[in-house]
């Protein structure tokens, strides 16, 4: 524990923690300024302008509809002979709609879970480079080697980084969720669109913080690993962009089958509590091919379990590499 | 014989290699040191003699392909955590973070051994960073760096000081005052084991030396005994320089020329010289002893190891038996050591 607490402070005194909370706030507060603008009511005159935009397409509809949904079936029919599948392009529903012109605005009770959930990736995002840089500054300018001079004992030396790490991560990440929800409803208090706020919304946000909170810590542990690991935090950024863009992105849109073992789906599990993704069935039939998309759900379990085996298993990697390195 | 509680450091046949792009490079090659308590040892070679690379597997930084290690007689790095309390080391240049003032540093590692704090101020005043300490690493001179460093190491007031190569880059004082305190630390009653590739500040500061090439120990011993009798001479300045050579080669000396004057070999009689040449009627205008210093041993040692000539000099002490177990009573190399 005496090692612990003497990494805490160490972790605590870099500046880079300060960097990153105040790169986190303002993060936040853009994320706040998205929510300003689409709590805000319309003003009577965007609302007049918005009406008469509506009235001329629904104008425009009457005299020229019918033409225009057979010009988008004749379009539809062409392209799928060309596609040589069968092609939907939403002729049925062409028919103006007043929300398309004057959309509601958004209310605290509806918007609050999914604002909270898109921005945990940032907030973990940033509490995992404050993991890595704490170890791979260490590994960087030689002074793992001077504390190991000092504490010979390397699992131990290890294993008070990491946990310093994610217990630095908690605070970081509970603070800048605390200013993004305490935000959000300010926000929307000022705008008097709170919505229903029932005790059912409040629960489910706060479980929804809990997760995102917990996962901050894991990721401050799981960067300091990867710190040590590979040395530098250039490195390891990169390996984790390179692998987000590679794998996550293009990999996980090419190949479907893997969208249950992507990175991304799971955080959305663990955070979301549940999340669902589309897999295509397609089969050939005498009409050509026929696609259907299916929706399958992804528990939180299993988005846990993905996340701490994932965990487990860069500790484990770092432990037995960082246990037998030769250290400059 | 020596027995292994007269030394702070043993090691017995260390090996270590290194996978590189031209294949396996062997860094130390049954590398047989001993390191006796008390006093200042000079561990000497040129650069990538395999010095730092012993000095990290004492350490625990780099595993060692063969071969076995004991500090005060404890098995290291196995036991490194029961002895590495009165082991302070510097490895190379002074590694802290350059944002942590040198307080902080200092703070946190008497944190990491439970050392008190008051320690801090005590070796920053000792070391004359107390009006520094809380400038950033980062800001300091080399100078300032190394002492940092060596504050560190007296945190845990050690019986052991590991300095490898502590005057790089340092200016003429700043060198002096790390030979002060490494002659001030000894004189307290530790062992200072200082690895360099200059000489001339070694063999002010060391009792006894060792010498490698190669990644091999050339040379160990007393600055004395390495230095012996090799190369003891009298330089000679007579008018007839030749004649004078015959002159005394015929009488059995060894006689090479040195400039305008002659070097006579093997520390001869000055007054048989003068006799010799006197009868000849040569007349000597100068004698003078020339000894040779632990940097001609050293380039001649290690000139002779890059060429794979055998070993010379004082041979190592006898290795200490090696241990049943590495508690045993009848190990002698388990023995407690310093002060």
């Amino acid at each position: 524990m005496r090692l612990v607490a003497v990494e805490l402070r160490r972790v605590v005194a870099r500046r880079l923690i300060t960097f990153v909370t105040i790169g986190g706030l303002l993060a936040v507060g853009l994320v706040l300024v998205a929510a300003w603008q689409s709590a805000r009511p319309l003003t009577d005159a965007q609302i007049a302008e918005a009406e008469r935009q509506y009235a001329w397409a629904l104008e425009d509809w009457e005299e020229n509809g019918e033409q225009m949904v057979a010009d988008c079936l004749d379009a539809q029919a062409g392209e799928s002979e060309l596609a040589g599948e069968p092609l939907d392009f939403g002729c049925a529903e062409m028919e103006p709609q007043r929300e398309w012109y004057v959309p509601p605005s958004s209310e605290l009770s509806t918007a609050l879970g999914p604002l909270l959930s898109s921005t945990a990736t940032l907030l973990v995002f940033l509490v995992f480079v404050v993991g890595v840089t704490a170890t791979a500054a260490e590994m960087t300018t030689g002074s793992m080697s001077t504390w190991l001079t000092f504490v010979p004992q390397r699992l131990r030396v290890l294993f008070s980084k990491v946990a310093a790490s994610g217990v630095v991560g908690v605070p970081i990440t509970a603070v800048l969720a605390a200013v993004l929800v305490g935000g959000a409803y300010g926000v929307h208090a000022a705008q008097g669109a709170l919505g229903t706020m029932t005790g059912a919304v409040w629960a489910d946000v706060g479980w929804t913080g809990l997760r995102v909170v917990v996962l901050g810590g894991v990721a401050a542990a799981v960067g300091s690993a990867l710190g040590v690991l590979l040395k530098n935090t250039g490195v390891a950024l990169g390996l984790v962009i390179g692998y987000l863009l590679v794998v996550e992105a293009i990999l996980g849109n090419l190949v479907q089958p893997i969208q249950p073992f992507l990175l991304q789906t799971n955080l959305r599990a663990w955070v979301e509590g549940g999340t669902t993704y589309w897999v295509s069935e397609c089969t050939v039939t005498d009409q050509g091919t026929q696609c259907t998309g299916t929706e399958v759900a992804l528990g939180l379990a299993q988005g846990a379990a993905y996340l701490g085996v994932g965990a487990v298993l860069v500790l484990g990697l770092t432990a037995l590499v960082f246990r037998r390195r030769d250290l400059a | 014989m020596a027995t292994a509680d007269e030394y702070a450091v043993v090691t017995n046949d260390l090996r270590k290699t290194y996978r590189t792009a031209r294949g396996r490079q062997v860094a130390v090659d049954s590398l047989s040191l001993r390191v006796p308590v008390g006093g200042v040892h000079g561990f000497l070679g040129p650069n990538g003699s395999g010095k730092t690379t012993t000095i990290r597997m004492l350490l625990g930084l780099v595993r060692p392909d063969a071969g076995r290690m004991r500090i005060f007689g404890h098995r290291v790095p196995d036991a490194l955590p029961e002895v590495v309390g009165r082991v302070g080391a510097i490895v190379e240049s002074p590694k802290f973070l350059p944002t942590f003032s040198g307080r902080r540093s200092l703070t946190l590692l008497a944190d990491a051994i439970g050392a008190p704090r008051a320690r801090v101020d005590e070796v920053l005043t000792a070391t004359a960073l107390r009006e520094r300490g809380d400038d950033a690493f980062g800001a300091y001179s080399l100078g300032m760096k190394q002492r940092l460093a060596i504050a560190a190491t007296l945190l845990k007031e050690p019986d052991l000081l590991i300095f490898d190569e502590p005057t790089n880059g340092l200016d003429p004082a700043g060198i002096h005052e790390i030979r002060t305190t490494m002659r001030r630390l000894a004189d307290e009653g530790r062992t200072v084991l200082v690895s360099s590739h200059i000489l001339a500040e070694v063999e002010q500061v060391a009792d006894t030396v060792s010498i490698v090439g190669r990644g091999r120990l050339l040379a160990t011993g007393t600055v004395a005994d390495v230095i012996g009798d090799r190369r003891a001479a009298v330089r000679v300045g007579v008018r007839d320089a030749g004649r004078a050579a015959q002159v005394l080669a015929a009488a059995g000396l060894t006689v090479r020329p040195d400039g305008e004057r002659l070097l006579v070999e093997g520390e001869p009689d000055a007054g048989r010289i003068t006799w010799l040449l006197g009868q000849q009627g040569l007349w000597v205008h100068e004698l003078t002893p020339v000894r040779a210093g632990l940097e001609d041993v050293f380039l001649e040692l290690t000139q002779g190891a890059a060429l794979g000539a055998p070993p010379t000099g004082s041979p190592p002490p006898p290795a200490p038996a090696p241990p049943a177990a590495p508690s045993s009573a009848a190990d002698p190399s388990t023995g407690g050591g310093a002060r």
